[in-house]
């Protein structure tokens, strides 16, 4: 065997995945070619070293300790009954509403925009009671990485008269909707922001519908709140704030 | 009837206990995101117990709860599903040839004691640039362990294009170690 061909195999070698016959023939080599055998070494040197860095992360005990309580409250023997109680309406209630929706809605496409627009106002409510915690390194992992604009995020400082403070974003993955939550203060007031891409969405019409008819700009009352968006080239900025944000806003369209 | 219950969750939680870290680690380091990683772990976890009933007393658990944790995390972003679908099995980088010539990953290979003592933080910031589906298979089989066969089964993938995946992950990861060498003066 050459070193060329040995060293092709290096990955299924390094993983004990080759056939008997193919890891003789590179043990054979191995044994008689000082370069490739210390090459082979120092590959799994590497490997060795970097698994070693990655299984440094533990699940912390709080964790474990709400995992027991979520198994616990699923076997506890009230839930129990309830749900043998539960077992005949709910076989009916889907019947009934699957029915129901195909009267109302027969022809129409869904809508998800409602309920799109309650995951962002749940993401905000989690962070303002310290649900969640941001991270103020604000690094992304490589699918964020087409988000432009996360490179160019308006900073802190004083913006069209406004006290903006940026304290940091995280990734979200929640209910098929997958963005970047980053929070500012704005004027001392928590403003989640929150950067959607546009082909994610498609299913949301209402929120289309609000932006093309604003030209790019809408604003949602929520009742304490108000959902404002901005329809950027790639991807929607929506804020979500107790506070008039409309100036920070405004700011993502400028970066 | 409660007893069999509890002995049904006490040996759910004795097997799961085993391999807490792995699955959590795993979630995070896909995911990213603490919170929503605890989100979806926590489903998987349930889902798992709930279907317990159907797990084969002396198979592979950690590889069971595994399958439950992937199916959740392509539940909660349809994008990692969706670049697994879109992926073609074109060969993948080879690690050796791919930096043959890199006198700085030379470098490296020949002081990794220092290499890491020093680059510590920016190995999960590389780890973090890989593509979702590079970073799965490499976690699956460097940092987990599991066989070529069990992650073409999780990720419903040939194994020629798990290899590929692999191959390129690691060649990336390397390529990346090498930028951050550079970047702080490690190697020129």
């Amino acid at each position: 065997m050459r070193c060329q061909d040995s060293r092709r195999y290096l990955n299924p070698y390094m993983d004990s995945e080759l056939d008997a016959k193919t890891c003789t023939d590179i043990t054979n080599h191995l044994a008689v070619c000082e370069a490739c055998s210390k090459r082979f070494a120092q590959e799994q040197e590497i490997e060795k070293r970097l698994v070693k860095r990655l299984q440094r992360e533990k699940m912390p005990d709080e964790s474990w300790e709400v995992i027991l309580e979520r198994l616990n409250a699923y076997d506890s023997p009230g839930r129990r009954r309830v749900r043998l109680a539960w077992l005949v309406p709910a076989a009916v209630v889907p019947v009934v509403t699957a029915v129901l929706m195909l009267f109302f809605l027969w022809g129409k496409a869904p809508d998800n925009t409602n309920s799109w627009s309650a995951t962002l106002q749940e993401m905000h409510g989690k962070y303002l009671k310290q649900e969640i915690s941001i991270s103020p390194g604000l690094s992304w992992p490589q699918e964020f990485q087409g988000l432009t604009v996360l490179e160019h995020l308006p900073q802190s400082g004083v913006i069209g008269g406004h006290d903006v403070q940026l304290l940091g974003g995280r990734p979200f993955y929640a209910k098929d909707i997958h963005g970047a939550h980053i929070v500012y203060t704005c004027c001392n007031t928590p403003a989640s922001m929150f950067i959607l891409r546009k082909e994610d969405m498609r299913d949301l019409k209402r929120a289309q519908r609000l932006l093309d008819k604003g030209k790019g700009f809408a604003v949602v009352d929520l009742g304490n709140m108000r959902l404002s968006m901005i329809d950027l080239k790639e991807v929607v900025v929506c804020c979500i704030s107790s506070h008039e944000t409309n100036t920070l806003l405004t700011a993502f369209s400028r970066t | 009837m409660q007893e069999s219950h509890f002995d049904r969750k006490k040996e759910f939680v004795a097997l799961l206990s085993a391999h807490r870290d792995s699955l959590y680690r795993f979630c995070l380091h896909v995911i990213w995101d603490k919170n929503s990683a605890e989100d979806v772990l926590q489903e998987a976890i349930l889902s798992a117990y709930k279907n317990f009933g159907h797990f084969q007393p002396g198979t592979n658990f950690k590889a069971w709860m595994f399958s439950f944790l992937i199916n959740k995390i392509f539940d909660s972003n349809k994008r990692f599903k969706k670049e697994f679908q879109q992926v073609n099995s074109s060969q993948g980088l080879d690690i050796v040839e791919h930096l043959e010539k890199e006198e700085a990953y030379i470098s490296i290979l020949e002081n990794p004691s220092v290499f890491f003592e020093r680059m510590d933080a920016r190995i999960k910031s590389a780890l973090l640039a890989l593509k979702p589906t590079e970073r799965m298979v490499f976690l699956l089989r460097s940092v987990e362990g599991f066989t070529y066969k069990e992650i073409a089964q999780f990720l419903d993938l040939p194994i020629g294009t798990v290899m590929s995946h692999l191959s390129r992950s690691r060649a990336r990861l390397r390529e990346l170690l090498v930028d951050y060498a550079r970047e702080t003066g490690f190697v020129r």
